[in-house]
């Protein structure tokens, strides 16, 4: 059980207080875990600066909000953890729309460049003194003067079709020649675009361009869902952690309302949680192994995976997307008869897993081919704000579960591991540890399961202008997610940060001084995402007869659609 | 010696023996990729192919016709009489390596006794390694001539990969070269009647064996085509049946450096012959093929165990590890040869 | 003796045949849709940038140079080898010599980092 220091809150205000000298504008406890003060944008840099430096604040995200129609002004937040104080500290700065700059805080925290580029992109608030003035997710066909989270903008836009943009990408130093990575290469599927100078074999830098499949899942959450739709939504964000977001996401809007998710819903969502962290790892170990020309650790792992995904079917009716959570707990229960069949899965897969570590730990290609491989120092991971295993890789000890505990995490405490190293074996190590601590943890959840109702009751409407801000430790790492209440059963805002946000800005730094060979396997170290499903089933309503689709009626059926047929 | 009046003959028996050889390395190289996909599958628990014939039998007929109806592209730019030359060039140069492999003693039809061998050159030994290392060429052009990053790179590294194991695989033949004398692959199957070149050679065949999955290009030394790193190497360009025939003369490489490690350590075709004159003569080739497909399997199996190097590591291994030790070997073999001439 | 060599020759232009008949039949039968896309270098899906026939490592000079100064050693060693029953102790010392020094030379270029690939 986590508690909060009272001294250290007060060691908080004192250092805001004297770092914005006279500019503090109000500060506020929407929480007993969050402190939040409005400070003139003028002063904000010298407080982030204090935060950082006298508290060792880890910086999570930044927000940038359109207020217009309630106080006339845009506003930006700049979201903080004090992460072994169990404390999220929020600066936030009104920028008049007379005057849409502030002062940008990447000098001091490396991590930022993304969270900045990211607001002058979505509500044009352009952070002064920012390195690199190019568009981060906007994409190169829209035109200049469009931000997209600007409340006056239809969430439904189209933008004037463009011919032969190119993404403003930096050119390679002299010597130095260019190789592509993506966004179509064999063992990256991700939509992203690696240009990698390379001076023979070795990487004398890199650059980057992402965000190509930007899908807008912010600005429906604020002008077209409603609370309870959204969680479907934030479900979809990710092929593998949908349960890790939608939670996130319940729980930011749960702690905004103060409605608590009754218990045995906080002990459902901690077994889901896990298993999602067990099968994420799973599948993250077949794509290392692939990666590197393994492939029968590939088939392997993801043979021993697949029972798991049973489990989930069996449990939500789906293999992924359960579709369970719901703001107040749960929309479905874990039924008890499953539970014998849980725990002998767990048993399995516990016993093939142990397996793989002994065959992988002592595979000496295996080390000569990770170790030392996309090194991460501390000093770096802690300065490009790093989570999740690539920082535990790197001896950051942090973990939500354990930092912010959140479902029943405080009553079934995970043990943290840390690796010194920061290569890729150590993060090969790293989630090997985690995969065998999370079947504990099902094993423990289940065992002390309570009964009870799954969802809180909740009676009147949820108030506008409250603040919740909930983080939840993703396979990859800690997801952010931010939400400001407003009118229309909507969220005013919704932010949501998720963990390969910041551990990819670490990129360039991990491959460096490099060889090729080396990119997709320190990359592929980070996590990739991927997921599909081939078959589905479907009760017809009417009759509640099950009917099970075959792979060729799916492909007929789909081919059908793709003519322009309808699916029945 | 045969005579002018024989050389017609000798034409239309060449000719049927190398249609006969070309037709069952063809039909070996479809089904070793099938060997190759059942075995992999099942190492890593899963079926592979079954749906093209009983056990996925049909399959490389299924593929081969794929390959054949699949669109030809040639990418704008490319140099093309080079692009085309490449593919052809692998192809022919994998396939001609095996004329002077022995695949058993002889067989007599008809009065004629015909040796299981297309020719036996006095320098067989040494053709085939001419031959198998032009098939640099194929490999190199293949990547020059796409006129593209990874076909370049995939190029320039599988060149620089073959040159580097050839100097291993030509210093570990050396040492079997000194205790036969000779350079004729029967002459020197023939000497192994006794003991098996393995027992005298234990070191030179591990080196050439390593050697060969590196000339090869087979994990754990497949750097050439790492799709995590290069895409297809010096193929990725290549498309239909000139990207099938750089596969092919993958496979048949490895059946030439197969067949080769087993006529110079394992013995070649000898092996308990019984029976009447034909299953006589007839069961040496089995001996032959049973040794040569334990080979392949070996093959295959190292690709379904191992992961792959980098490709520092490869050549660091090739250079300091192979080459030294190979030296190593032929000074100690000749120390050994000549002590015992004396 | 040239006998010997006339079913290589038959052998080689039947593979020819055959490989040339392929080609041509894979090009005659197999579809043909070309558009620019498809027939730009494959660059993961982005217009390519620079020239593909990039500067490469000087490392791959030397592998080539350091392979014909070795790979003339071996085909010396093979004619050597051959005779080398009959020369007894007299060839092992010339040859011993001989590959003493280029093993002097190897350690050489060991030396002066030649073999350090990811230099």
């Amino acid at each position: 059980m986590s508690t909060i220091d009272q001294a250290t809150v007060t060691r908080v205000k004192q250092v805001v207080a004297a770092r914005s000298d006279g500019a503090l504008l109000s500060a506020t406890e929407p929480h007993a875990d969050t402190l939040q003060f409005a400070i003139e944008k003028a002063a904000l840099r010298a407080v982030v600066e204090g935060l950082v430096n006298e508290l060792q604040a880890r910086f999570m995200i930044s927000v940038g909000t359109d207020r217009r129609p309630v106080t006339g002004d845009f506003a930006i937040l700049h979201l903080f953890s004090l992460d072994h104080e169990h404390l999220y500290v929020l600066l936030e700065s009104p920028v008049p729309e007379k005057d849409l700059r502030i002062e940008s805080i990447t000098e001091i925290i490396p991590g930022a460049n993304w969270a900045e580029r990211e607001f002058r992109d979505a509500i044009g608030i352009h952070p002064e003194g920012h390195p690199d003035p190019r568009r981060l997710l906007l994409a190169d066909d829209w035109p200049e003067g469009t931000y997209p989270l600007r409340r006056d903008f239809p969430y439904n836009f189209q933008p004037p079709s463009v011919e032969n943009v190119r993404p403003q990408l930096r050119e390679p130093p002299a010597g130095a020649s260019v190789v592509p990575m993506g966004p179509f290469f064999p063992v990256l599927e991700e939509p992203a675009y690696w240009r990698l100078f390379v001076e023979g074999e070795t990487i004398v830098g890199c650059d980057t361009r992402i965000f190509y499949n930007h899908r807008g899942i912010e600005k429906l959450g604020d002008s077209v869902l409603t609370y309870n739709e959204i969680p479907y939504l934030a479900e979809r964000i990710c092929g593998i952690c949908g349960f890790i977001h939608s939670t996130c996401y319940c729980q930011a809007v749960e702690k905004a309302a103060g409605i608590e998710a009754p218990r045995r819903a906080r002990y459902i969502r901690t077994i889901m949680l896990e298993l999602e962290r067990i099968h994420s790892h799973l599948l993250w170990l077949g794509i290392a192994g692939h990666i590197i020309g393994f492939e029968t650790v590939l088939m392997q792992t993801w043979r021993i995976r697949e029972p798991v995904m049973w489990l989930c079917e069996e449990i939500s009716g789906n293999r992924k997307t359960y579709g369970m959570n719901t703001v107040g707990g749960l929309r479905r229960d874990l039924p008890n008869q499953t539970k014998p069949k849980l725990l002998e899965t767990l048993a399995e897969v516990e016993k093939e897993t142990i397996a793989v570590r002994n065959a992988i730990v002592g595979d000496t290609t295996l080390h000569a081919r990770t170790k030392g491989v996309g090194a991460l120092t501390n000093e770096w991971a802690k300065k490009i704000c790093a989570v999740g295993p690539p920082a535990r890789a790197s001896g950051v000890a942090i973990d939500a579960r354990i930092d912010h505990p959140y479902a029943a995490y405080d009553e079934v405490p995970p043990q943290i591991a840390t690796q010194e190293a920061g290569d890729t074996w150590a993060r090969v190590l790293v989630r090997v540890g985690e995969l065998l601590e999370s079947i504990r943890l099902v094993r423990e959840a289940l065992s002390s399961v309570p009964d009870g109702p799954i969802c809180a009751e909740i009676k009147e409407e949820i108030p506008p202008g409250r603040v919740g801000v909930s983080v939840v430790e993703a396979p990859r790492g800690e997801a952010v997610h931010y939400v400001l209440t407003g009118g229309d059963n909507r969220p005013y805002r919704w932010r949501v940060r998720a963990p390969t946000y910041p551990n990819l800005q670490a990129l360039p730094a991990m491959v460096s001084n490099g060889t090729i060979a080396d990119v997709p396997i320190t990359l592929g170290s980070l996590d990739p995402c991927f997921s599909c499903t081939e078959r589905l089933e479907t009760v017809d309503r009417r009759t509640n007869e099950v009917r099970v689709y075959s792979h060729a009626e799916l492909l007929e059926i789909s081919r059908r659609k793709a003519r322009g047929g309808g699916t029945r | 010696m045969a005579t002018h009046s024989d050389l017609p003959l000798l034409l239309l028996m060449t000719l049927a023996k190398v249609v006969v050889v070309l037709g069952v390395l063809l039909t070996a190289i479809a089904y070793i990729v099938w060997m190759e996909r059942k075995v992999v599958a099942h190492i890593q628990s899963r079926w592979g192919p079954y749906l093209v014939g009983p056990h996925g039998l049909l399959q490389p007929l299924a593929d081969a016709l794929k390959f054949l109806f699949k669109e030809d592209i040639v990418p704008d730019e490319v140099d093309r009489p080079i692009f085309w030359l490449a593919p052809l060039l692998a192809f022919t140069l994998a396939f001609l390596s095996i004329s002077v492999i022995p695949f058993g003693e002889s067989i007599t039809i008809a009065g004629h006794t015909i040796p299981l061998q297309i020719t036996d050159l006095n320098v067989g030994l040494l053709f085939v390694l001419a031959v198998t290392s032009l098939g640099v060429y194929g490999v190199a052009l293949a990547g020059w001539s796409s006129n593209s990053k990874f076909p370049l790179f995939g190029g320039l590294r599988s060149s620089a990969q073959l040159i580097s194991y050839e100097l291993s695989l030509g210093l570990a033949v050396v040492s079997v070269v000194l205790i036969a004398g000779s350079l004729s692959l029967r002459e020197i199957v023939e000497q192994q009647r006794g003991l098996w070149n393995i027992c005298k050679q234990p070191l030179g065949f591990l080196l050439y064996f390593t050697a060969a999955v590196a000339e090869t290009n087979r994990t754990p030394f497949d750097l050439p085509e790492a799709e995590a790193e290069l895409v297809g190497g010096y193929h990725t360009e290549y498309s239909s049946f000139k990207f099938a025939m750089f596969f092919m003369a993958e496979y048949a490489n490895m059946v030439t450096v197969s067949c080769l490690a087993t006529s110079l350590f394992f013995g070649g075709w000898l092996g308990p012959v019984f029976g009447p004159p034909l299953v006589r003569s007839l069961l040496p080739v089995l001996w032959f093929a049973l040794k040569v497909l334990a080979f392949l399997f070996v093959y295959i199996w190292i690709r379904g165990t191992l992961p792959r190097f980098r490709y520092d590591q490869l050549m660091g291994f090739g250079w300091r590890v192979m080459l030294p030790v190979a030296l190593l070997n032929v000074l100690g073999t000749s120390l050994i040869v000549a002590w015992r001439s004396v | 003796m040239l006998e010997a060599y006339l079913p290589v020759l038959v052998h080689f232009l039947v593979v020819l045949a055959l490989g040339l008949i392929i080609l041509g039949l894979s090009a005659w039968v197999g579809v043909k849709r070309p558009s620019p896309e498809k027939l730009a270098p494959y660059e993961c899906g982005m217009p390519p940038v620079g020239d593909a026939r990039e500067r490469f490592s000087i490392s791959f000079y030397l592998v080539g140079m350091l392979f014909i100064l070795f790979d003339v050693e071996v085909a010396f060693l093979f004619p050597w080898a051959v005779v080398y029953k009959s020369l007894k102790w007299p060839g092992f010392l010339e040859m011993f010599l001989y590959i003493a020094i280029l093993l002097a030379g190897y350690l050489y270029i060991w030396k002066k980092g030649a073999l350090d690939w990811s230099r």
